[in-house]
């Protein structure tokens, strides 16, 4: 069978993934691989699908993900470590028709800011919450974080993490399932084409529950930290 | 890193493949040179493998991803899929 050109793919073929124009052209900063770069895609992609470019707010985190704001084009807002869902709380409260949403590492939602989230969730703030958990700090040189698994090896516990040493590991998803006001809870990976896949549904769903008032959504990606993990 | 890369050559996987390009599905792929990181995981998931990384960098000195085997892309989105840094755009006929 004759082969039809590639040019000819590109000139009259359907296009099947491109960038999303909700992504800036400013170059990330994040380490090759990173997986905060293909949450931040995949955020810009389902804002995008669901035309929410003007209606969407994000609330920024402090970690390796603190720059998002130059990389999706919607309205941010910068908060500061760990508070990022009480600042979604007031800005939600405020502009009830928006999306609000907050990006947030494992460090800064399970460490310093556990007791906002716990009690955003509780409340059942109408906001979403993309947990990205790389299970270490990735922006201060990879030290031990409450999510840290037992056993695993950081700059911190370079003799893996020790149960008598430093305590067991905070699954707080599993305290923040409990919650009445909590509307939608998932845990996703993404490792692989499918994960990915089903991590950006996720996402989608998240937005559709806080957008519908179901209550506080909340998505956590199982990450890795590329430059950090060892 | 290898581990996930490997994932991708199993031999069934190589045999269906062979089918569907033996077929009408063909795809094209451009790649953002200058954004690549050269990461390398949409050349481990290419599930035709015709991606490789550059022998020269690119401005920021990564070596980027490159398509050796053009003719061989079935256009799945596979690699524009995993890139991070939306690097890829991928068409399909
Ligand atoms: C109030 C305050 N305390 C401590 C810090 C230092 N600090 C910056 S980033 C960070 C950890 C971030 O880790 P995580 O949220 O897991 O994000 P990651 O970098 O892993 O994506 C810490 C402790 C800070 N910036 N502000
Ligand atoms: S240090 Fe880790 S979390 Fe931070 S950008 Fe690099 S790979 Fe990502
Ligand atoms: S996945 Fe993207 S950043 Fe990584 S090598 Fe491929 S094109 Fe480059």
């Amino acid at each position: 069978m004759k082969r039809t050109s590639t040019d000819t793919i590109r000139r009259e073929g359907r296009v099947v993934h491109r960038r999303t124009p909700l992504l800036t052209d400013a170059h990330m900063h994040y380490c090759p691989g990173c997986n905060h770069a293909t949450v931040h895609r995949l955020v810009a992609e389902v804002l995008d699908e669901m035309g929410l470019q003007a209606d969407a707010i994000g609330i920024g985190s402090v970690g390796c993900s603190v720059f998002i704001y130059n990389y999706i084009d919607i309205d941010w807002i910068q908060a500061s470590h760990g508070r990022a869902p009480a600042v979604a709380t007031a800005v939600k409260r405020l502009n009830p028709s928006r999306l609000v949403f907050t990006y947030q590492g494992d460090g800064d939602l399970a460490a310093i800011g556990t007791a906002e989230t716990i009690h955003a969730c509780n409340r059942g703030e109408n906001i979403a919450i993309i947990y990205v958990n790389n299970s270490i700090y990735g922006m201060t040189g990879g030290q031990m974080a409450p999510t840290t698994p037992l056993g695993m090896r950081t700059s911190t516990t370079p003799q893996g993490r020790d149960a008598r040493l430093h305590g067991y590991p905070l699954d707080i998803c599993r305290l923040l399932r409990r919650l009445s006001g909590v509307g939608f809870m998932a845990r996703r990976r993404v490792d692989t084409p499918r994960h990915i896949r089903t991590a950006k549904q996720a996402i989608r769903e998240a937005f559709e529950c806080s957008l519908a008032g179901r209550g506080t959504a909340v998505v956590e990606i199982m990450a890795e930290c590329l430059t950090n993990k060892f | 890193m290898n581990q996930t890369i490997g994932k991708c050559i199993h031999p069934l996987h190589k045999a269906l493949l062979g089918a569907v390009r033996a077929t009408v599905r063909c795809g094209a792929v451009d790649i953002d040179a200058e954004r690549c990181k050269g990461c390398g995981l949409c050349v481990g998931w290419c599930p035709a493998q015709t991606l490789a990384l550059s022998a020269e960098a690119n401005l920021r000195g990564y070596r980027h991803s490159t398509q050796v085997r053009p003719r061989d892309c079935i256009g799945c989105g596979t690699c524009a899929t995993v890139c991070p840094d939306g690097c890829i755009t991928c068409y399909r006929k």
